[in-house]
């Protein structure tokens, strides 16, 4: 079969099937009735439910810092925490903004360009998220404060600080080394492409890739 | 939700259900995955559908939106699978006794379009549907060369199938 041949045998294909398939509006107006629910839909909730998750730490960590103001570590841990809660609630503002704006009736490559866009604020965030990794001690002094009333800091021996900010110092390295592999680049590592795809969404990343080969040509 | 638009989307849908049976059939080999592309398109449709302007042609509005999302549709998880169970109508039924001489011939067309990238099938789909390479290029966002390329290669892999 050559490229005509198949194209006559599309367009007859074509013609028999505006004869014989029918569409099921019953099933259409029920599915519309349940609120007609896209993918693209429950990413924006999903999104949108996280922003909430965030803003609800906000608020509550800076209640705990209003009624506990002072210069201890749990305070301080805090702060440290609220900041990245921030960038978490940010970050979730910004993917509802940028997934609402995806249009599936642009050309191809625009679409793809505005879910790549969504893909690489994601990963943005994430960075910037796991920058916390080497406060992890923050989550410990405040857990404690928190669940037993004891300021744990207070409590630890120099000896203990040192090595807990040694691996808080090790902890930093490794994030710098991750933040400095992410990118698309490396996506062959096997443990930077697992990262990406659970990052970014699977569907992204296989997006990503169609452009990338279409960009080839 | 408007009557109009309401009926302008069923009206839409019943006149060009076809574009939808063929890019989801071209796009996904398992019949359950395809049940769940064509109810992604006709969302999708209905949520692009005050982007439609008259300066497109409603069948290459149609196909953009189809192949966007036909593109962008990924999933193999369970819950979906389970949700297949629950779901024993298809929004688009075909009674495939009226091209049972031609089944044969089809499944060959179809397997051949399922065997290409993703962005290839796009092209050829169009290609098919009668589509000039200027079209496939502005419904694509590359260039005409691009296409030409593309449909060149095509040839090529169908030949050597042929062979």
């Amino acid at each position: 079969m050559n490229l005509d041949q198949m194209q006559s045998m599309w367009q007859a294909h074509s013609e028999k099937l505006d004869e014989c398939m029918s569409l099921n509006k019953k099933l259409l107006q029920k599915i519309q009735a349940e609120g007609n629910k896209s993918e693209l839909h429950n990413l924006i909730l999903t999104r949108a439910i996280e922003g909430i998750v965030f803003f609800c730490i906000v608020l509550s960590l800076g209640g705990y810092m209003a009624s506990s103001w002072s210069l201890t570590a749990p305070v301080v841990s805090a702060f440290v925490l609220n900041i990245f809660a921030v960038v978490g609630l940010a970050g979730s503002i910004g993917q509802v903004a940028l997934l609402s704006k995806v249009d599936f009736s642009k050309p191809m490559k625009e679409t793809l360009n505005d879910l790549i866009a969504v893909r690489t604020h994601s990963l943005n965030v994430f960075k910037l998220l796991i920058l916390s990794a080497p406060f992890y001690m923050a989550y410990v002094f405040l857990g404690y404060e928190l669940f037993f009333g004891v300021d744990l800091f207070s409590l630890m021996s120099v000896e203990t600080t040192i090595r807990f900010s040694v691996i808080a110092l090790i902890f930093g390295l490794l994030v710098a080394l991750l933040i400095n592999k992410l990118k698309p680049e490396n996506r062959g590592n096997k443990i930077i492409g697992w990262l990406y795809q659970e990052i970014s969404g699977r569907r992204l990343t296989h997006l990503l890739d169609q452009f990338e080969n279409m960009e080839k040509g | 939700m408007s009557v109009d638009r309401h009926g302008m989307y069923l009206d839409i849908l019943d006149k060009h259900k076809g574009i939808v049976f063929k890019v989801a059939r071209s796009y996904c080999s398992n019949e359950f995955d395809r049940e769940d592309l064509v109810q992604e398109i006709f969302a999708q449709i209905w949520r692009s559908l005050d982007t439609y302007n008259d300066s497109f042609k409603i069948t290459t509005w149609m196909y953009r939106v189809a192949l966007n999302v036909a593109i962008s549709f990924y999933r193999k998880d369970k819950i979906i699978a389970y949700k297949h169970t629950e779901m024993e109508d298809k929004l688009l039924s075909y009674d495939m006794e009226a091209e049972r001489e031609n089944e044969q011939s089809l499944s060959e067309l179809y397997a051949f379009i399922n065997g290409l990238n993703d962005i290839d099938k796009a092209v050829l789909l169009m290609y098919l549907e009668g589509e000039s390479q200027s079209e496939i290029a502005a419904n694509l966002d590359i260039t005409i060369a691009n296409v030409s390329t593309k449909i060149s290669r095509i040839k090529q892999k169908l030949k050597a199938k042929a062979s």
